[in-house]
């Protein structure tokens, strides 16, 4: 009955994740604004689940958990990593949406090349190709991790796995978009937290309590297993590596695009501050649980052989089967909202940035543009499978390889972009060259055994300086005038207001906003319908 | 300590401590803030139109 519970269990969430697609393919087919950045209408808790259901995928339930079951008390070094997610909050992701609105930008390397002037197309090529191949990697690691539960939970083939779960998830991002994937990823953020919250809950008392557990793992695994230095009782060189490599992982945040896109689909800037409280609450217990069940799991099952199965083992040994069920669709939602977040940036690329602002000057109309990207999602989506059925290398490090790419190559330009005035476009254009090529250089041979995400990052860092130094930045009127728009301050010595803002703002009527709560407010801005610039209005 | 090593206890503890602690900060800040722009806002525009 277990299994047969919960394949039914899992089949009816699948069902119900292709019937949201299917409602909102209408929503979707309002324009290619809707499509991809959901019309900037998308409220805080949506979106914060959204960022953090696609950030967390498959290296959350199975590479994370996996980590935790092989290095004990070091995996939580992740969790640390998310210091980086704050700087987004802080300091990046009100200016992206202000940057992205002024310069009516709905993809990053739409972004870039209208911040950089770059009628060359070079940087929509550069960054076409690095989303094209790296995604395909992340949305195979999602594939792999696919077919780990299937065979471990549900006793399929690992084949089946893959080829299921992939199908289903390439359908519904076809048909709902952005909309679809960010709804979807609200549901998914909710269960993946439940599941990485209950689990090391029960596998604890399970063990006969928390204490217990430090107690079995200190006689059975030695104390340095307790010890986040990385298998020493002491901070040494080899910990310090392993600590750095761990926090570059975090890196990641900055740059992903499937990430920063997020920050595109804000309704306004003022959602961010409660993007951030929601989010690092929500970082807190997934990165946390997801450690703690490795090594709980570390005391109860110590003999598996493959440290990744140890999530999926778990939740059926521990769990009633429906429960299992639903942990394992929680499970299967987070690499499905990895897997369908970057189906959609990669063929937004290829339909927006290649098909038609590159081959077709701008003058594609939408439904085409929309067609196309459909197409290229499910070119993506099957050649991602077909490599996941012989993976290279486990979930962890698959994803965080392909993470690695994606952030070196768009968050220095990005990053700098909002900040300096004097990068240039060949500045940025080399960065995101040399971060991707120093990433696979330093994966295949590395000259130190640190990850490839943290040295590339720095690099392509340095390269944008180094060569803005040399070259001359983006001017002309409209250029100075984008600039002014962008960094003018008010009399509070803020940025002056967007007009989405100002619209928010206005939105209240004409009550008193001074006399308001931020409850009332945010209330009111929920249940207000705001549209704010939309790049096809008017076409 | 249950044969949980100080360091162990530390890293469990204070890393989402300071975190948390950090975003609670800054969103209050925020709000403030909000509160300051709203009425500078309606100041500029005193119509609300």
């Amino acid at each position: 009955m277990s299994h047969t519970g919960i394949l039914v269990i899992v089949i009816l969430y699948l069902l119900f994740l292709l019937a949201v697609g299917f409602w909102y393919s209408k929503a979707s087919s309002a324009g290619s604004s809707e499509y991809f950045l959901g019309g900037r209408k998308m409220g805080p808790w949506v979106l914060s689940m959204s960022e953090k259901a696609s950030e967390s995928s498959g290296f959350m339930t199975v590479g994370l958990p996996g980590e935790g079951y092989s290095t004990g008390m070091s995996s939580v070094w992740n969790a640390v990593s998310a210091v980086f997610s704050i700087f987004n909050w802080f300091f990046f992701a009100k200016r992206i949406r202000r940057l992205s609105e002024i310069l009516k930008s709905i993809t990053i390397p739409d972004l870039l090349s209208a911040r950089f002037q770059d009628h060359s197309h070079v940087m929509r090529m550069v960054s076409i190709v690095v989303m094209t191949v790296f995604q395909t990697v992340y949305v195979c690691a999602q594939f792999v991790a696919f077919g780990v539960l299937f065979e471990v939970v549900l006793g399929v083939s690992f084949s089946v796995g893959v080829i299921v779960g992939g199908i289903i998830t390439i359908i519904y991002t076809i048909l709902g978009g952005f909309f679809a994937v960010a709804l979807t990823d609200f549901i998914q953020g909710l269960l993946i937290a439940f599941a990485l919250f209950i689990l090391p809950i029960l596998a604890i008392i399970e063990i006969g309590g928390f204490n217990r557990m430090g107690t079995l793992l200190d006689q059975s695994m030695g104390t340095e297993f307790l010890q986040p230095f990385f298998g020493e009782s002491l901070l040494t060189l080899a910990g310090l590596i392993g600590i750095i490599s761990y926090l570059f992982i975090g890196f990641g945040f900055n740059g992903s695009p499937h990430i920063l896109i997020r920050y595109m689909a804000l309704r306004n800037t003022r959602d961010v501050k409660r993007i951030a409280l929601i989010g690092i609450i929500w970082m807190m217990i997934a990165y946390y649980g997801a450690s703690f069940i490795g090594m709980s799991g570390a005391v109860l099952f110590p003999d598996l052989g493959n440290p990744e199965h140890i999530f999926p083992t778990m939740t059926v040994e521990l769990l009633p089967w429906w429960l299992a069920g639903l942990v394992l669709a929680g499970a299967l939602s987070a690499m499905m909202s990895s897997i369908d977040s970057m189906l959609l940036i990669a063929s937004s690329t290829i339909a927006e940035d290649l098909w038609n602002k590159v081959l077709h000057k701008d003058e594609l109309d939408e439904d085409k543009t929309i067609l196309i990207s459909r197409i290229a999602t499910a070119v993506i989506g099957v050649f991602g499978i077909i490599i996941a059925l012989n993976p290279l290398d486990s979930v962890f490090w698959l994803a965080v390889f392909a993470w690695a790419g994606l952030a070196t190559c768009f968050g220095p330009p990005v990053i700098l972009s909002l900040f300096w005035k004097g990068v240039t476009k060949w500045g940025a254009i080399s960065g995101m060259i040399v971060g991707p090529v120093v990433t696979v250089l330093w994966y295949f041979f590395p000259p130190l055994d640190i990850y490839e995400g943290g040295p590339a990052f720095i690099a392509a860092l340095l390269t944008i300086v180094l060569v803005s130094l040399v070259t001359h930045p983006p001017k002309g009127g409209d250029f100075d005038r984008m600039w002014d728009e962008y960094t003018e301050k008010s009399e509070l010595g803020r940025p002056v207001p967007l007009p989405s803002d100002v619209a928010s703002v206005k939105a209240l009527k004409k009550s008193d906003v001074s006399t308001k709560t931020e409850k009332e407010i945010v209330t009111q801005l929920l249940n207000s319908k705001i549209r704010t610039v939309s790049t096809y209005v008017g076409k | 300590m249950g044969g949980f090593p100080l360091t162990g206890w530390l890293i469990m503890i204070v890393p989402p401590v300071l975190m948390i602690l950090s975003v609670v900060l800054w969103y209050v800040r925020e709000v403030k803030m909000e509160k300051l722009e709203n009425e500078l806002i309606r100041k500029n525009d005193p119509g609300g139109e």
